[in-house]
C-alpha cells in the first residue's frame, strides 16, 4: 500500500488519471463506435496503433526523462532521506501499471465487441475482416504481450535521454514500427498457426517479458542509485 | 570569540574537465547567517550541491553540527532532516502544483508542517485561502518559483538552511522579506540554526549577513565575520592626482574628475601616507567587489 500512496502522491493526478483510465476506455469505446460505423474497419487495430502511440507519448508528462542523472526534480528527492525510497516505489507501481491499462483496452474492446454487436462477424470485427477466428483469444493475449513488451521497451529508451515532448512522440512510431510488424504477422498467419504452437510462442513472450521487466527494474534501481549517489572520482 | 561550526570541512575536492573546487578548509559558524560570495562559474553552487548532498561524487571530509560525517548525512534521516535546501528554479518538477509540492513533502520530509507552508504560501501571497493551489510550477513565474521553494523549505524543523542564490529571482519587496525570514528563523534558533546562503545581491542581503565566504575559482579567497571584515579592509577617497600611486597599494580604483575612491588591507594605510585621503568603512558589497576584483580573471577597465 505504501508503493500505492508514494504512486499517488509522486505522480501527477491528472496524468494517472487520464494515462490509466481516460485514455484506455476511450480508446476501446472509440475502436467500438467505429466499428458501429464502418463495419468493415479493422477498428480494433487501428485503435490499437493509435493507442500504443499515445501512450508511449504519455509517459513524457508523467516523469519524463527523470532517471537521466542530474536532472531536474531529482535534487529536491536528493535533500531528503525518503526521496530515493518514494521515487523507487512510485516507479515500480508505474511499471505496474504499463501491465493494466492495456489489459483494460484490450478486454474493454473485445467486451464492448462482444456485448453490443452480437454479430455472426463480431470476431472479424474486433480484429480485422480478413482474418480467421480461431485462436482468437489466445491471438489478442499475444497482442497485449507485445504491447506491455514494447512500452516497456519504450521507456527504457526515452526515459534516460533528455529529450523533448516532440522526440518521445517520434519513438513512440518507431516502436510502433517493429509492433506493427509483428502485430500484423500473427493477425496474418495466427489462425493459421496451430493451438498448441501457439500456446508456445505466447509462452515464450511470457518469459520475455519477464525477463525484459526484471532488467528493467533493476537497472532503473541502479540508475537511480547513480543518480542519487554519483560515484566518486578515481585518482588520477 | 568562541564560535562552534554548523558545518566544517576539510580537503574538500571535485574536478570538473574546465573547473577543480578546492577548499581546504570550510567553517560555517553556528547560529549565524553566512553569505557565499562569488562571481558566475566560482564553484558557489557546487559547494552547496556537496553540503547538501546533492553532489556525492567529491572527496573531502564533512562535518555536520560538530558531530555527523557527511556518511550520517545520506543514512542517518534526522540528520537529513536537519538541512533544509532550496536550489535552481529547476527544484520541483514542472508539473507539481503547489499542492502537490505540499503532499509530497510531506510524504519525503517527517518534520513538513502543511499549517506552516499553508500560512507562508498565503504570507507570500502565493497561493491566498487555498487559491492558486492547483498552479503548475511550470506556469509560476521564477520569482514565484524561489517562494514556493522557500515556503517549502521554512515550513520544515531544520537546523541549517542551505539557500542556493534564493534572493536572485526576487523583488526588492520580496528580499527584504527573504531577510526578515531568515533573521526569525535565526532568532527562533537560539544560536543553534544557521542559514548559509550562496547571493550576488549582496547589498539588499547585508542587513542580515553575519558572516561572509568569497570564493574565486573553486577556492575561498576571503572569509569571516562582516564586522571584522570591515576592520580588515577600509574604503579610501583620495584626489585625482594621487590615483596612478594609489593603484598598486588599493585592491580597486574607480577615478573620476574630482577623485579616486578604492578599498584597501587597513594594514596597507601606512603605504597610502603622504596622500590626501579620507578613510571610511566599506560595505560588504564594496569589500566583496575588491577582493573578487583582485582575483578575477575578467579583464576589468
Amino acid at each position: 500500500m505504501k508503493k500505492f500512496r508514494n504512486y499517488f502522491t509522486l505522480f501527477n493526478t491528472t496524468y494517472i488519471v487520464v494515462a490509466n483510465i481516460f485514455i484506455p476506455v476511450g480508446f476501446a469505446v472509440a475502436s467500438l463506435l467505429l466499428s458501429f460505423v464502418f463495419e468493415s474497419t479493422p477498428s480494433f487495430i487501428i485503435c490499437y496503433f493509435i493507442y500504443m502511440v499515445v501512450d508511449g507519448m504519455t509517459d513524457y508528462f508523467s516523469l519524463g526523462n527523470i532517471y537521466q542523472k542530474n536532472n531536474m526534480g531529482m535534487d529536491y528527492l536528493k535533500t531528503s532521506f525518503e526521496g530515493m525510497v518514494v521515487m523507487k516505489d512510485a516507479l515500480h507501481v508505474d511499471y505496474f501499471t504499463r501491465f493494466i491499462r492495456p489489459a483494460v483496452f484490450m478486454l474493454l474492446a473485445y467486451d464492448l465487441h462482444f456485448i453490443y454487436l452480437q454479430k455472426d462477424t463480431i470476431l472479424n470485427q474486433l480484429l480485422v475482416p480478413w482474418i480467421g477466428t480461431k485462436n482468437i483469444l489466445l491471438i489478442v493475449f499475444e497482442l497485449y504481450l507485445v504491447f506491455v513488451f514494447m512500452q516497456i521497451l519504450l521507456i527504457n529508451i526515452d526515459r534516460y535521454i533528455s529529450m523533448a515532448q516532440t522526440v518521445y512522440t517520434l519513438n513512440s512510431f518507431v516502436t510502433l514500427g517493429f509492433d506493427a510488424l509483428i502485430v500484423l504477422l500473427f493477425m496474418w498467419q495466427g489462425s493459421d498457426i496451430n493451438t498448441p504452437a501457439l500456446i508456445a510462442v505466447i509462452v515464450a513472450t511470457v518469459a520475455l517479458l519477464v525477463v525484459e521487466a526484471i532488467i528493467s527494474i533493476l537497472h532503473m534501481n541502479k540508475k537511480l542509485q547513480m543518480s542519487f549517489y554519483d560515484e566518486v572520482e578515481k585518482e588520477d | 570569540m568562541e564560535v562552534t561550526s554548523a558545518i566544517k570541512g576539510e580537503k574538500i575536492y571535485k574536478k570538473f574537465k574546465k573547473f577543480e573546487l578546492n577548499i581546504p578548509e570550510l567553517k560555517i559558524p553556528q547560529g549565524y547567517a553566512t553569505a557565499l560570495i562569488g562571481e558566475n562559474g566560482a564553484g558557489k553552487t557546487t559547494l552547496l550541491n556537496i553540503l547538501s548532498g546533492i553532489r556525492m561524487d567529491y572527496k573531502g571530509n564533512l562535518l555536520y553540527f560538530d558531530k555527523y560525517t557527511d556518511k550520517d548525512r545520506e543514512f542517518n534521516p534526522e540528520v537529513k532532516d536537519k538541512i533544509g535546501y532550496t536550489g535552481p528554479g529547476k527544484y520541483y518538477l514542472p508539473q507539481w502544483t503547489i499542492g502537490d509540492v505540499e503532499q509530497i513533502s510531506k510524504l519525503l520530509f517527517p518534520s513538513f508542517s502543511s499549517e506552516k507552508f499553508n500560512q507562508l504560501c498565503t504570507e507570500l501571497a502565493l497561493s491566498i485561502n487555498g487559491e492558486n493551489r492547483k498552479k503548475k510550477n511550470s506556469n509560476l513565474s521564477d520569482g514565484n518559483k524561489m517562494k514556493l521553494m522557500l515556503s517549502g523549505v521554512f515550513a520544515r524543523d531544520t537546523d541549517i538552511l542551505l539557500l542556493d542564490e534564493p534572493a536572485s529571482p526576487l523583488d526588492p519587496l520580496m528580499r527584504d522579506k527573504l531577510c526578515q525570514m531568515i533573521s526569525e528563523y535565526i532568532e527562533e534558533g537560539n544560536g543553534q540554526k544557521s542559514v548559509f546562503f550562496s547571493t550576488h545581491n549582496i547589498s539588499d542581503m547585508e542587513n542580515i549577513t553575519d558572516y561572509a565566504i568569497i570564493m574565486e575559482h573553486g577556492t575561498v579567497v576571503e572569509e569571516g565575520f562582516v564586522e571584522d571584515l570591515k576592520e580588515k579592509y577600509i574604503l579610501v577617497k583620495g584626489e585625482r592626482e594621487d590615483a596612478d600611486k594609489a593603484k598598486d597599494i588599493l585592491y580597486t580604483v574607480s577615478t573620476n574628475s574630482y577623485g579616486f575612491e578604492g578599498v584597501c588591507l587597513a594594514e596597507d594605510l601606512d603605504k597610502l601616507a603622504g596622500m590626501d585621503v579620507v578613510e571610511e568603512t566599506p560595505s560588504l558589497y564594496q569589500i566583496s567587489v575588491a577582493v573578487m576584483k583582485k582575483n578575477t580573471k575578467l579583464v576589468m577597465r
